[in-house]
């Protein structure tokens, strides 16, 4: 390469910028365990409070916006099987009313303050957000207080959102991708909370009883199980004072007692489908936890594997269908029709799920149904050159860069990090949220290699069918 | 070098990721001698910068062709007259990979994030994009595909199906009656002379604004602007006639289908549009009827009625001539408090109702004031990624009213009063049509 002027100018730049990224990143962590205050490296604090409800506070002043995210361990993941569709449910419910207020007074207090009350709810958590102006953010903190502390759960309310949620599960199917993935969880966890639907089912929605919601309220609603992360514009201190205004008189519970649960081994084994699909999953438990090498290494494994044109599983199934000859492809189908040999592979979705129980690492491939066992055999073949073989170093690079990109841009907003960081803390650990950057800057091809080794095991693998309506 | 820039410039946002004082904004207006508008947003604090590049080459300027825009758009970034495809797509990566070119009704959107350190090669690489792509046949086919692709997405999508619907009702004779993205039809039979054709007649200097946000300097920016676009000089063609368009006599239910699960029945109205002074009133009118979940429409439908998980209102970014939509979506098999199944004409009639409300009962104070906060407040909201800033700075400025309103649409949103709704609800909500998209079966 020739040395232009202009190219020293901008090499002794980024010398420059290294090393003040290396002197930030170097910076000692502070530990006040003490007074129950932890301040780590990114400037991410927590605060216990004496009824064991935690907070979580990133100060941020790129605008005059403070997000406030309210996580409670109560996730689908927590259900009883009597229970299904519950902590879903629940989300639903918080809105509908306390002693305080009424059905919509809830949602109208935070719209009055110009911005909007959201939920959401997953294995793990259900939560429950807004993003107001720093001047509001007392009275954010205060609707939330009421509506998780007070909710009534009036019995005609829950009728009226009864048939809202039957109205949401069936808008569900509208994404087949959804509907695989959980078709897929129920193979993967059979007999766990994780293998059953976080909406539940229509039956299950049409027979749950106020007493049961109550007692799951009751359950699982404390502060000692719940986390409020706080980011913008806003200190830790000044966050403190207004939450412990608004919660510390929230009284501590006894939890239940968490009830282990492991990923089940499965065999290797494609389903005959009742019909032909045009969509198969590949499933393995994931079995990732604490390990954050392992969370960096499954997220770029899923971007090698990924995309229906370019990635590792394209090139496997392309190699199957130009070199018949050497990869022999059965010649019949299930349903004893010829193989077509045409690569025509639409969609390829690599899916990476983190959740308290391990979590799962999931393949979707849509393709016609008659070249799909083809199909499979080429991601067979690409699922084993990954064990045998490292990706190169550029590989690896280019896929970083995309992992990188994809999390600085869900957490450019104060919502994407606050949600980042509740996650996480639902999960265990907060701030694994901001060592997954860390952790994939410094991957090595060894490490993806010792994954997937680790995870592509014939014996603990999944294959389904999907069966349902595939819209693409 | 520059790939191991980025690399470094990723390594320096972690680390710096959220370290800040107030970024203090203010807007720069550059103008090259060729003509391009640019405006910059200069912030004291962040990583990432985000460059948009509005081209007024919308449905308007197809001049009949339409998904011409379309298919051009989704080609630039092939091969130019300076680099193979490929090498594009190397270009591209290394400057962070978030660059891509949309076709909108009212323009082609450029859109880069990238890191500073970038800025001055990713806005090369868009200033080749607009001064000379090659439309090569590789490259078109790769567009036509995504067309494709996009086309059957649509028919699975029945809120895309609904909107074009009631776009097809309400602007009778307007472009906007027109399937945006064009028909396969038409585009199969475009080529490499027929998009450059129309490429050199609509991607011309007067009608590009760039709109840069993030920490830069601006005469580095003014430099960097001049070198990308130092031959974009092509002169512009006789300006397009605006056709007003008419809406349709036709008040019957429009049925369609979609490949969905569930049915979804709209209703659309014509409503000031970006370039109209009643702009604000009508985003205020909005949140009334269905910005939120205290607006009339979800409390009548959702929490009166149980019906819907989907309900709300939307009003579709278009410059010259305002839409306002209500929706709602359902289980085809929902029974309703009778214990019948719900019927779509009942579920246009609950939405009717709700409309037409804002006429028959005003708002009251109460209600304008939370409507307006919301409708700010979601404005400010929309705001939180450089790339929504730099969108809106642009987009205001091709649409016509001016950068300015970016900032001032709050400000006039304060303003708006029961009066105003009242004069606007009248207009607006005089005509509606109605669709009901139900599963294909």
């Amino acid at each position: 390469m020739q040395l232009t002027p202009r190219l020293i100018v901008r090499a002794t730049k980024f010398v420059a910028l290294l090393c003040v990224s290396f002197f930030v990143g170097s910076l000692p962590a502070h530990a006040q365990r003490g007074n129950q205050s932890l301040l780590v490296e990114t400037g991410t604090q927590l605060s216990v409070l004496p009824n064991g409800l935690r907070l979580i506070v990133k100060e941020q002043h790129v605008t005059h916006l403070v997000t406030v995210d309210v996580w409670v361990k109560a996730g689908a993941g927590k259900e009883l099987r009597r229970e299904l569709g519950a902590a879903h449910y629940m989300e639903h419910m918080l809105f509908k009313g306390t002693a305080k207020r009424k059905p919509g007074e809830i949602d109208a207090a935070i719209e009055d303050l110009g911005a909007t009350l959201s939920a959401g709810t997953n294995y793990d958590a259900a939560h429950f957000y807004t993003t107001v102006d720093t001047k509001f953010t007392s009275q954010a903190l205060e609707v939330l207080s009421d509506a998780l502390q007070n909710s009534v759960l009036d019995q005609t309310e829950m009728d009226h959102e009864r048939s809202v949620i039957l109205d949401e599960i069936v808008r569900a199917q509208n994404d087949f991708r959804k509907q695989a993935r959980n078709q897929l969880f129920e193979q993967l966890f059979p007999d766990q909370p994780f293998g059953r639907p976080v909406l539940g089912s229509s039956d299950s929605i049409r027979n749950l009883t106020r007493d049961t919601l109550q007692k799951f309220y009751e359950k699982w609603y404390a502060p000692n199980n719940t986390t409020i992360v706080v980011v913008g514009d806003i200190n830790l201190k000044e966050a403190d004072r207004l939450v412990r205004d608004q919660f510390s008189t929230w009284a501590k519970r006894d939890l239940p007692a968490a009830t282990a649960t492991e990923p089940t081994s499965a065999t290797l084994l494609p389903q005959p489908a009742p019909q032909p699909s045009d969509a198969r999953l590949i499933g393995f438990p994931l079995g990732i936890r604490e390990d954050i090498t392992a969370a960096a290494a499954a997220k770029c494994l899923a971007m090698l594997l990924g995309g229906a044109r370019y990635g590792k599983i394209a090139d496997g199934v392309k190699s199957v269908f130009t070199q018949p000859e050497e990869d022999p492809l059965p010649k019949k189908t299930l349903t004893g029709k010829p193989v077509i040999l045409q690569a025509s592979l639409d969609l390829v979705e690599v899916d990476v799920d983190f959740m308290t129980n391990g979590g799962a690492f999931s393949i979707l491939t849509v393709a016609p149904a008659t070249s799909m066992n083809a199909v499979q055999q080429g991601v067979v073949s690409a699922l084993r050159k990954l064990q045998k073989t490292p990706v190169t170093s550029q590989e690896l690079e280019a896929v970083k860069r995309q992992a990188i990109g994809k999390l600085l841009f869900a957490s450019e907003t104060g919502g994407g990090q606050a949600y980042s960081l509740g996650e996480w803390d639902a999960r265990g650990d907060f701030s694994r949220s901001e060592k997954l950057l860390d952790a994939i800057t410094k991957l090595k091809p060894k490490d993806v290699l010792t994954l997937a080794d680790r995870l592509f095991e014939p014996a603990r693998t999944v294959v389904t069918d999907f069966v349902g309506r595939v819209a693409r | 070098m520059i790939a191991s820039r980025t690399v470094f410039a990723f390594i320096l946002a972690i680390t710096l990721f959220g370290s800040a004082a107030f970024a203090q904004e203010g807007v720069t207006r550059l103008k090259t001698t060729s003509g391009v508008t640019a405006l910059v947003k200069q912030e004291s604090v962040g990583e990432f910068v985000a460059i948009c590049v509005f081209v007024k080459a919308g449905v308007a300027e197809e001049d009949g062709v339409t998904g011409i825009g379309n298919l051009v758009a989704r080609s630039l970034f092939g091969s130019n007259e300076s680099h193979s495809r490929e090498g594009v797509q190397q270009s591209i990566q290394e400057v962070g990979g978030s660059l891509e070119a949309i076709w909108n009704p009212d323009y082609t959107l450029i859109t880069c994030v990238t890191h500073r350190s970038a800025v001055d090669d990713a806005l090369y690489l868009i200033g080749q994009a607009i001064r000379n792509p090659d439309f090569d046949p590789e490259t078109l086919r790769e567009a036509l595909k995504g067309v494709e692709t996009d086309a059957k997405r649509e028919g699975t999508e029945s809120f895309r199906v609904a909107y074009a619907a009631l776009r097809a009702r309400l602007f009778e004779d307007g472009p906007y009656r027109l399937p945006f993205g064009g028909s396969m039809d038409n585009q199969r039979k475009l080529n490499q002379a027929t998009c450059k054709a129309y490429f050199n007649k609509r991607f011309i200097p007067s009608n590009t604004v760039v709109s840069i946000v993030g920490n830069v300097q601006v005469d580095k920016i003014e430099d960097s602007l001049k070198s990308a676009f130092f031959d974009y000089d092509r002169t512009p063609p006789r300006p397009t006639r605006v056709i007003k368009s008419q809406t349709t006599a036709d008040r019957s239910l429009v049925r369609r289908t979609a490949n969905t699960a569930t049915d979804l029945v709209a209703t659309g109205f014509r409503c000031p549009g970006l370039r109209d002074k009643d702009y604000p009133v009508a985003k205020v009118l909005e949140a009334i009827m269905g910005g939120g979940k205290s607006s009339r429409l979800f409390r009548k439908v959702r929490d009166s009625a149980g019906l819907g998980y989907a309900v709300g209102s939307y009003m579709p970014s278009l410059s010259t001539e305002g839409m306002l939509m209500a929706y709602v979506e359902y289980a085809p098999n929902h029974v309703g408090a009778d214990g019948n199944p719900i019927t779509p004409d009942a579920v246009v009639a609950l939405i009717t109702d709700s409309v037409q409300s804002l006429i028959k009962d005003p708002p009251t104070n109460a209600e304008l004031e939370r409507a307006k906060r919301y409708a700010a407040g979601v404005h400010q909201l929309a705001h939180q990624r450089a790339r929504d800033r730099a969108f809106y700075l642009g987009w205001m400025e091709i649409a016509g009213p001016g950068a300015l309103l970016d900032s001032d649409l709050p400000l006039l949103i304060a303003k708006v009063t029961i009066d105003d709704l009242k004069r606007v609800a009248t207009k607006s909500l005089a005509f509606q049509a109605s669709v009901v998209v139900t599963p294909a079966r």
